[in-house]
């Protein structure tokens, strides 16, 4: 059974394309980088995984299960952390992880000893009693990874997690993400810094324009390519432009 | 020039927001039934002002003056008061502009166009302009006033609205003052004093009309439309008439500076505890609670009610001699809960994604949505039962009887508020009182909903009080039942109405 299926996925928002028929399939336990330029329909693909938006055509399978024909039952499974992080900003960091614990079934006592320890790990300390919309944004950032992990989830999206986020911060995510994929957990992930998935993610996955354009090994793409970036630039088509008429 | 740029950028905004909901299904059809029936009915009361002008500015020398001043008084004021309290906070995202070098007037200025051009508002202007058209067919000679006191009318339409509704904010932001206010405001009002204030003068109805009618000449459209063709007087008059609307621009304009460079205030909120709670209904209740008690909206919709059944029963007695109020208080006060019904999700705006990731059913969802505004409904409503025991001395059926029916309405309103939740749905601001105007058909389903649901309660509440008063709390409690039962049997088709329509809710909240 795979972690995560998707057959055939098209998203369209009226007459804009943002999803273009993207299949692929992945094993538990797999870690891929999606990359992509700003507007290629990277966010767009991983709400449709997490069951946030419906697929206009094709279908997507969380652990072998129809996401929509069981939304209660894939939502349990899944750990999502969107690129908007628009929390539930009138409660404060701690009372945010309890309530979403507590929707997920947790008792309170774990889960006020996970928040308090994924809190910790994360070096997410904010003054006592400020509710989050006075975080920053590496705070919120740090808050929603959290609230995307308390309920020991199966599959974990995370889109942009390493944007904004310090260099210390930066390395505790990038130890979560390697012990989550140790543990047999499979994790989405989608940045903009190749680096990042160079260091870290097994596989890359390549969406351009809504259309999967490349999927593989990052082994394959090093015996073709230099670089990661070479690779990227070379399907995505970049090219440099011009300078400002009135600079 | 800014003030172009301010409105237009409302304008665009405002327009790409309802326009987005638009592309799905065939909504066109239903937006163009509600404009063709805003359109007739706009049409429809201003050929009513048009004549009711012209038959008056006929007979300026005599009662038409008194009917042109109090209507136009009760179309500027009146109005503008009505829609003040009743109505949304500003409407420009003046919070957003402090980047800008505006001027406060500007903004002013801004807000009071954007004001203009809600579907509300626009056709009070239309009827407004209406009948100054119509006294002005009458009387050609007066045209050179009647501009001026279009004018005067219209600032004062706009300004009052937006004058008073940012008084009543300031106060609803300052719980403990507001509650207060409303305690001092209920002694005032309360029957005891006001037959003391009444009490040697007990006139008949026809007196108090006669009385009302001879102060009208008093009110500054009525002294403008009347003044002298020259001297003295007339310019005393005209300074009269223009100082309403002069107050109300510069209480705005220093309203706006402040709003334009105060510091957004840090919700320093002390930790009230972390809440527990053991069912998911009740999580999701919990939470809807404490966001209505955090922003100003909720604590406003909160504090308005009060303010109504304070002035509900002084208007009756002023009115109508009528000292018993209870209904009509209960009904009004029902009124000012409504709106979270309508909008269930307009506070968690775009983090309604939150919700709808957590693995809860829609039917979860509406119900600890429903357990929140409706425990605020039975708090309220307790408070005014107490509350017209006591001071306003109702009798024991009555209040209970009215509390039956505030009930029954807000069941009434959360069962069709479900609907409407899902299907138009909003964000709500949750740091001011901005930019809360519900969409036309939200209006139009709440007015028409509400005139059914009250004007049936209220008719079969006359009928019993006439022919079997001592049946008013079985009534009560029979209407009440029957309306849990509505509310409880459609739960379930409205939760799969929400379920079909999650996304389209996530994507309307941006
Ligand atoms: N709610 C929406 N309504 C209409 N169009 C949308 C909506 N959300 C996304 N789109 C469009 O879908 C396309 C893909 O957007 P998406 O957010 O998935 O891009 P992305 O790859 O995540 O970009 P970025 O790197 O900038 O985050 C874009 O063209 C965008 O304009
Ligand atoms: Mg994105």
């Amino acid at each position: 059974m795979n972690a995560l299926e998707l057959f055939g996925v098209t998203k369209d928002f009226g007459a804009v394309r943002a999803v273009h028929e993207v299949s692929f399939a992945l094993e538990p336990g797999s870690l891929i980088g999606l990359l992509g330029r700003n507007g290629a329909g990277k966010s767009t693909t991983l709400k449709m995984i997490s069951g946030l938006l419906q697929p206009t055509a094709g279908r997507v399978e969380v652990l072998g299960r129809d996401v929509a024909k069981f939304p209660l039952e894939t939502r349990r499974d899944v750990g999502a952390m969107p690129e908007e992080m628009a929390l539930l900003d009138m409660l404060s960091g701690p009372q945010y992880l309890r309530f979403v614990a507590r929707m997920y079934g947790l008792d309170t006592k774990t889960a006020d000893a996970r928040a308090a320890e994924l809190m910790d790990r994360l070096e997410l300390l904010p003054p006592r009693g400020t509710v989050i919309a006075d975080y920053s944004f590496g705070m919120k950032k740090k808050l929603a990874l959290s609230s995307a992990l308390i309920h020991s989830p199966r599959l974990v999206v995370l889109d942009e997690p390493f944007e904004g986020i310090d260099t210390v911060t930066s390395r505790t995510i990038k130890d979560l993400i390697a012990l989550l994929q140790a543990r047999g957990v499979t994790v989405v992930l989608t940045t903009h810094v190749l680096e990042i998935v160079e260091a870290l993610c097994p596989r890359v996955a390549i969406i351009e324009k809504g259309r999967l354009v490349g999927f593989g090994p990052l082994d394959e793409v090093k015996r073709t390519h230099a670089t990661l970036e070479g690779l990227f630039l070379e399907l995505v088509g970049g090219h440099r432009k011009g300078e400002l008429s009135w600079l | 020039m800014a003030l172009r740029a301010l409105v237009a950028a409302h304008a665009q905004s405002a327009w790409n927001r309802s326009t987005r909901q638009l592309t799905r299904g065939g909504r066109n059809l239903a937006l163009a039934f509600i404009a063709v029936c805003w359109g007739v009915g706009t049409l429809g009361f201003s050929t009513a002002m048009l004549a009711l002008g012209w038959a008056a500015g006929r007979d300026l020398d005599g009662r038409g003056l008194t009917l042109a001043g109090a209507t136009l008084f009760a179309l500027s004021w009146g109005l503008g008061l009505m829609f003040g309290l009743t109505g949304s906070g500003r409407l420009l995202e003046v919070g957003q502009l402090k980047a800008y070098p505006v001027r406060p007037l500007t903004l002013l200025f801004a807000e009071l166009a954007a004001r203009a051009a809600e579907p509300l508002t626009l056709g009070c202007i239309m009827g407004l302009t209406a009948l100054h058209v119509g006294l002005a067919v009458a009387q050609p000679g007066l045209i050179p006033r009647l501009v001026v006191m279009l004018a005067v009318h219209l600032v004062v339409l706009l300004g009052a609205q937006f004058v008073l509704g940012e008084l009543l904010a300031a106060i609803a932001r300052r719980a403990r003052i507001a509650l207060v206010l409303v305690g001092a405001l209920a002694m005032g009002f309360s029957p005891r004093v006001a037959a003391w204030l009444d009490g040697p003068r007990r006139e008949h109805g026809f007196e108090r009309l006669l009385r009302l009618t001879d102060s009208v000449r008093y009110l500054p459209s009525t002294r403008l439309l009347g003044a002298p063709a020259g001297g003295w007087d007339a310019l005393g008059r005209l300074c009269e008439g223009l100082a309403g609307p002069l107050m109300l621009l510069l209480i705005g304009a220093w309203v706006m500076g402040r709003e334009h460079t105060a510091h957004a205030a840090v919700a320093t909120e002390r930790e009230k505890g972390l809440w527990t709670f053991d069912s998911p209904d009740a999580g999701i209740a919990r939470l809807h609670l404490s966001t209505l008690f955090r922003t100003p909206l909720g604590r406003y919709s909160l504090v308005a009610p009060l303010f109504a059944m304070v002035m509900v029963p002084w208007v009756m007695q002023m009115l109508f001699h009528q000292q018993r109020a209870s209904l009509a208080v209960f009904i009004y006060a029902a009124l000012g809960t409504v709106q979270f019904h309508f909008n269930l999700f307009g506070f968690d705006g775009p983090a309604v994604a939150e919700l709808f990731r957590l693995p809860v059913s829609s039917a979860t969802l509406l119900r600890g949505k429903h357990l929140a505004v409706l425990s605020l409904a039975l708090l309220e409503g307790a408070v005014l039962a107490v509350f017209l025991r006591l001071v306003r001395e109702e009798s024991s059926s009555e209040c209970i009887a009215g509390l039956c029916v505030f009930l029954t309405i807000n069941l009434m309103m959360a069962t069709l508020g479900r609907f409407v939740s899902a299907v138009w749905p909003r964000t709500l601001s949750r740091s001011g009182l901005r930019g809360t105007a519900p969409p036309l058909p939200v209006v139009l389903v709440n007015l028409f909903g509400t005139f059914a649901i009250a004007g049936s309660l209220g008719l079969t509440h006359w009928l019993v009080m006439h022919y079997a008063p001592a049946y008013v709390v079985p009534w009560g409690v029979g209407a009440l039942l029957l309306g849990a039962a509505v509310f409880a049997l459609t739960l379930k088709p409205a939760a799969a109405f929400l379920e079909a329509r999650r996304e389209h809710v996530l994507l309307s909240m941006k």
